[in-house]
């Protein structure tokens, strides 16, 4: 990429496509800009009360460190055992780690930046806010709305290995096998971690019977 | 970290001044190691909140540039850039950039990272106030200050790398030539970049140099 045809993306927070997730609403910064070094996602609370970052900890191997910036509003996290405000303006970081966390709206339409990568490791989009789109449909068993809601977003950006490898194991559930070999298959030539992983997913042992399925796995 | 995290509120975190826009560490502050962020500062309209720069070196970050407050106007490349508060700019290594305060108390968050590669802490933060001595042409004034800075921080082995090239334009030569030696043995990217530094144009004919940077 020279100076002249480099690409720059110019977006704003309030215009994002927000959507549901665990609770909260998220609009994907980095994979609208097409951010590739590092992870930032906005959460919006839309209502006092709401909550606006998911309960989590970033527990398992390479999990991120990830800083969260207070833009708008005003938020109440509750990290472990603790409880604070936090004004426009805070930072709260967090490492790697055990650590629980996340955060409740205190005022309408507040607005939090999630920025995180992990230490010592090159930055690897895996596509998480693609999948983010359906992962409560799936979660509730509903995987004839996974596809219809998340096949052709997950189909248009190929470029991400695990939005189709679950794409693949709510068409195993939902009972379309051809479907979930060819993203099975899609998703290992983008992510090598894929084939092992399907190898014990129980999300396809309703195919694992097939042979273009075991080929695919062995 | 005992408590597993940390909190600070951006506004209390100590400026930084080198000259050129003032600047909030906040990846230092906070000791974060996995991406660079900072948040620049302007407290008047008209001021400059970024400075003009390329990141065009090999390795340079990608960056997304987060108007916190106020209003900035960008200039990316030839195209001005209205950015009021929640305005979001990506911009990859290549293109000229910088950004004017449009109002009073403006901030500008910039998160950064090399796509592909762990990113590394320079440190430059640390050393930034050191850069109107170096762009000032005092360069006794720079080593004197930066010498006790680099002990105190023998992480960040870019700042010998800077002692090397202040060290050359100063015309000291075998100080150069040492700084840049045990800058190179502890950040490879040392190797790549003195090639075309013009701070070593001083000493680019010594043997001892060209046996530096080769291979």
């Amino acid at each position: 990429m020279t100076a002249e045809n480099a690409v720059y993306k110019v977006g704003h927070l309030d215009d994002l496509d927000y959507y549901g997730y665990k609770e909260t609403l998220t609009g994907r910064v980095r994979h609208e800009l097409g951010i590739t070094a590092f992870g930032v996602n906005a959460w919006l609370g839309e209502n006092a009360g709401d909550r606006v970052i998911p309960e989590h900890a970033e527990d398992q191997e390479g999990d991120q460190d990830e800083l969260y910036v207070v833009v708008r509003g005003r938020a109440r996290f509750e990290v472990n055992d603790d409880k604070f405000d936090a004004p426009p303006g805070t930072l709260v970081y967090i490492p790697a780690g055990p650590t629980r966390r996340t955060a409740f709206a205190e005022q309408p339409r507040t607005m939090v930046l999630a920025v995180g990568a992990t230490a010592g490791k090159a930055y690897e989009a895996h596509g998480w806010e693609l999948w983010g789109r359906v992962h409560d449909l799936f979660q509730a068993g509903d995987y004839e709305g996974v596809i219809a809601k998340g096949r052709e977003t997950i189909e248009a950006n190929p470029q991400y290995g695990m939005p189709l490898y679950n794409l693949a194991c709510a068409e195993s559930l939902g009972g379309h096998p051809d479907d979930a070999i060819r993203h099975l298959g899609m998703a290992i030539e983008r992510w090598e971690g894929a084939r092992e992983l399907a190898r014990k997913d129980s999300d396809f042992d309703p195919i694992r019977g097939e042979p273009a399925f075991r080929e695919l796995v062995s | 970290m005992s408590a597993g995290y940390k909190v600070a509120q951006l506004d209390e975190i100590e400026a930084l001044d080198d000259g050129r826009v003032p600047m909030r560490p906040v990846r230092h502050h906070l000791g974060i190691t996995a991406f660079g962020v900072n948040a620049f500062i302007a407290a008047r309209a008209g001021d400059r909140v970024i400075n003009e720069h390329a990141e065009d070196q090999p390795n340079d970050p990608e960056e997304l540039y987060v108007v916190v407050s106020g209003r900035a106007r960008f200039e990316v490349g030839e195209d001005t850039i209205d950015a009021p508060t929640g305005t979001l700019v990506f911009v990859p290594p290549g293109p000229r950039r910088t950004a004017f305060a449009a109002e009073d108390g403006t901030t500008v968050l910039a998160i950064g990272a090399t796509p592909g590669r762990a990113y590394e802490p320079s440190g430059w933060e640390i050393f930034a106030p050191l850069d109107p001595l170096y762009r000032s042409g005092d360069y006794e004034g720079y080593i004197e200050r930066a010498k006790p800075l680099i002990e105190a921080h023998p992480e960040f082995p870019s700042a010998l790398y800077n002692l090397a090239c202040v060290e050359s334009l100063a015309g000291l030569t075998d100080d150069a030539i040492e700084h840049l030696r045990t800058a190179i043995e502890r950040w490879p990217r040392a190797r790549e970049l003195a090639p075309t530094d013009a701070d070593f144009d001083p000493v680019r004919d010594d043997p001892r140099f060209e046996k530096l940077v080769a291979s």
